[in-house]
């Protein structure tokens, strides 16, 4: 047996809206803001990538544990009162025989409820302080890294290096620099007419109101902006000189910031371009790294000491 | 009300599922206990046999034990049994439920472990012949396997099918087989059915009727932080109905186009709100059948995109409420029911759903007419006389009207 409802398309042309709506999808995937091949990576979402280095929430613990802290303990001792003037005697009486009752009654079950408030309350509390602590240390991380970074890169090097970036990645209005990058970089980018990203560890980010006070976002601040969002990205190596992971992780981070047509730079100065410098940081790799997380027109670009590899969302 | 032709006053059938109660949130549940109350509604007996389970994934028993009334219903409940902490039936699971050559023993397995009942088996050995019809739903569970065997020759099964590997082991092939009728949501889940048993006729087709209720859209906003338009999805949330898909379908769509449209969410079970969308998502959790309605009223959009559907009650809900639907096309029952209602649009991928969606939101004119042909579809195929006279025909029930076909058969 068929099927035989007999209502196909009654009252209003869904087919044509159908086609409609393939027009448009054919339209802009031939003008290319709909790329198969970008679909189909995005498809395949790299496991926990929506947590990429996501901080404990420090905040949110905060006010949970605080008020834990505070509640934790019931008990049946409540405020007697009553706004009856004549009666007001009486009503008390009867109110304070009906809290001891009451008192007596729950006594067992509120002091049981108590002891489990309070641990309750003191889990939460050392969750927190371990939240506090591992976010510190992230952000301590970072710092050094930004530190090793000056000592390891000469302010010439990194201005040589600034000015592959800009030539790679042509004009672009706002640039977000994630993790650490030597100021030697951020100064000769900014020179080169770059407006850098400031970024307040934390959770709020602005404009940089002048040279002096720009910094880098911690990397974890990529787990933060919203998908599409980035006109450029600079990724320095300090940012996955430990751990080849971060590189494919960042990258693939970075390429979901980014508007469509946006480009990505990764920086990789002299000390880890060549031996005996990780094998990660290579050409070759960074290179691959790009294709995996679905950049396209992929460059690499030789500075006078290191590489920048530029890449288009 | 009563049909114009009743079947015969001995008709008593008993709708045998893992869960029943209003509170339950499932498809297959939602449609025994609805045609139950239903039949119940006009002035037939009904029984639903049950265990005492109200949570699928723990199924610790919720409800007490014993026969109650539940809006005409005799509701008869019992222990319900589940081995799925056992290391060696989450291993049978994990072999089911993703390769098509676990053994019979690993079947039977997952079948024994993921919710079974004595009591329940018991009392349909012992008053299993009291009832003139043992209707088993859904199909992948050990309450319908092993209770459909006791009376093989009375029992009938609507199993909600879902083209997965759960549907495809043998022993539910055997099972499916055996009874002595199948009974089918769609004419999708029907020609799946006809493709997994290679037979030409697995069955009618039947379906279940609605009663709207009348939805408010002042009341949804005034309690809700949603303004403007939005796209609302109901349901439950969870990957198998593809609720993560719609929330990064959403995100990216919220994105290109700042300020359109928001998304809700509603229904039991978790979803994961990225931190940057919680401003255009909203999650408002498991809410009353009224407050559904409500929303149903407010939205501009009814989003479907499970590609597990053998009915999609919420789907044929908000089209009584006149909302335009977007389904996922991959789904044959949802995407069939847009093509032959005309009342939404589908898509496959992103960019799909991007301009349908885009279309939709943008035209309004043409979204009413598509919410209201869907209305229309629903109106006319899945009113409950029309539906009962398909049940009391799939059922053999004789009615002493002989309808030459009263629907989607």
């Amino acid at each position: 047996m068929e099927p035989d409802f007999e209502l196909e398309g009654k009252g209003v042309d869904a087919g044509a809206l159908a086609e409609e709506v393939s027009r448009r999808v054919r339209e802009r995937r031939e003008s290319g803001v709909y790329s198969e091949e970008v679909e189909s990576l995005l498809a395949e979402r790299l496991p926990e990538e929506e947590e990429f280095d996501r901080l404990p929430p420090a905040a949110e613990l905060d006010y949970s544990a605080t008020c834990a802290l505070s509640t934790w303990e019931v008990t049946t001792a409540y405020p007697v009162a009553t706004e009856k003037r004549l009666l007001r005697p009486l009503v008390i009486l009867a109110k304070r025989l009906t809290r001891k009752w009451a008192s007596i009654a729950v006594g067992p079950i509120q002091r049981e409820q108590s002891t489990f408030n309070r641990h309750a309350a003191s889990a939460l509390s050392a969750l927190r302080l371990e939240a506090l602590a591992e976010r510190a240390q992230a952000l301590a991380e970072e710092e050094d890294l930004c530190m090793l970074a000056g000592s390891l890169i000469d302010e010439g090097e990194s201005s040589g290096i600034a000015g592959a970036v800009i030539d790679g990645l042509g004009k672009a209005e706002r640039l977000l620099v994630l993790g650490p990058c030597p100021k030697g970089m951020k100064k000769g980018l900014e020179e080169g007419g770059c407006k850098l990203t400031s970024v307040s560890p934390g959770t709020s980010w602005d404009e940089a109101p002048g040279g002096e006070k720009v910094r880098q976002g911690p990397l974890s601040f990529i787990s933060q902006v919203p998908e599409g969002s980035q006109e450029a990205v600079l990724l320095p190596e300090l940012a996955f000189w430990l751990k080849p992971e971060k590189l494919i992780g960042l990258v693939r981070r970075s390429y979901l910031a980014l508007a469509p047509g946006g480009r990505l730079a990764i920086a990789v100065h002299s000390f880890a371009a060549g031996a005996p410098a990780p094998g990660w940081c290579s050409a070759a790799v960074v290179e691959r790294a790009l294709a995996i997380a679905g950049f396209k027109d992929i460059k690499i670009l030789t500075a006078p000491k290191g590489f920048v590899a530029v890449a288009t969302k | 009300m009563q049909l114009p032709a009743a079947p015969a006053p001995d008709f008593h059938p008993a709708f045998i599922v893992p869960r029943y109660g209003e509170e339950v949130v499932g498809g297959a549940e939602d449609l025994a206990r609805r045609t139950a109350e239903e039949l119940a509604r006009r002035g037939f007996k009904v029984s639903a046999l049950t265990t005492c389970a109200l949570d699928h994934y723990t199924w610790r028993d919720h409800y007490p034990v014993g026969a109650t009334q539940l809006n005409g219903v005799e509701v008869i409940r019992f222990p319900a049994q589940s081995r799925l902490s056992e290391p060696e039936v989450r291993r049978a699971l994990s072999r089911v439920s993703s390769e098509p050559g676990a053994s019979r023993k690993e079947q039977a397995l997952w079948l024994e472990g993921v919710v079974t009942s004595v009591g329940l088996f018991d009392h349909i050995r012992r008053h299993g012949g009291e009832y003139t019809h043992l209707v088993f739903l859904p199909y992948l569970f050990g309450t319908t396997y092993f209770g459909s065997r006791i009376y093989p020759e009375h029992s009938f099964i609507i199993p909600c099918l879902h083209d997965e590997p759960y549907a495809h082991q043998p022993l539910i092939r055997e099972m499916l087989e055996s009874v002595k009728g199948l009974i089918f949501n769609s004419p999708g889940e029907r020609r799946f059915a006809s493709r997994l048993l290679e037979t030409g006729d697995p069955g009618p087709v039947v379906g279940m009727g609605f009663r709207p209720l009348v939805g408010d859209p002042y009341s949804f906003r005034n309690r809700t932080p949603v303004r403007g338009g939005f796209v609302l999805y109901a349901g439950r949330r969870e990957d198998g109905k593809n609720t993560p898909l719609l929330v990064d379908y959403f995100r990216r769509f919220a994105a290109s186009n700042p300020g359109l449209a928001s998304l809700v969410l509603m229904g039991a079970g978790g979803v994961a709100v990225p931190p940057d969308s919680s401003h255009v998502i909203f999650d408002l959790g498991a809410v009353s059948e009224q407050e559904k309605w409500d929303g149903y009223a407010a939205a501009s959009v009814f989003c479907q995109p499970s590609v597990n559907e053998s009915l999609s009650i919420v789907l044929l809900e908000s089209w009584l409420a006149g909302r335009p639907a977007l389904v996922h096309k991959d789904c044959d029952v949802t995407s069939e029911h847009v093509r032959i209602s005309g009342g939404g649009l589908a898509f496959r991928d992103y960019p799909e759903f991007a301009e349908a969606l885009l279309v939709l939101l943008d035209d309004r004119e043409s979204a009413g007419r598509l919410g209201g042909a869907g209305c229309r579809y629903v109106t006319e195929e899945y009113n409950w006389d029309a539906v009962l006279k398909r049940l009391f025909k799939a059922l053999g029930v004789k009615t002493g009207e002989d309808t030459p076909d009263s629907g989607p058969a």
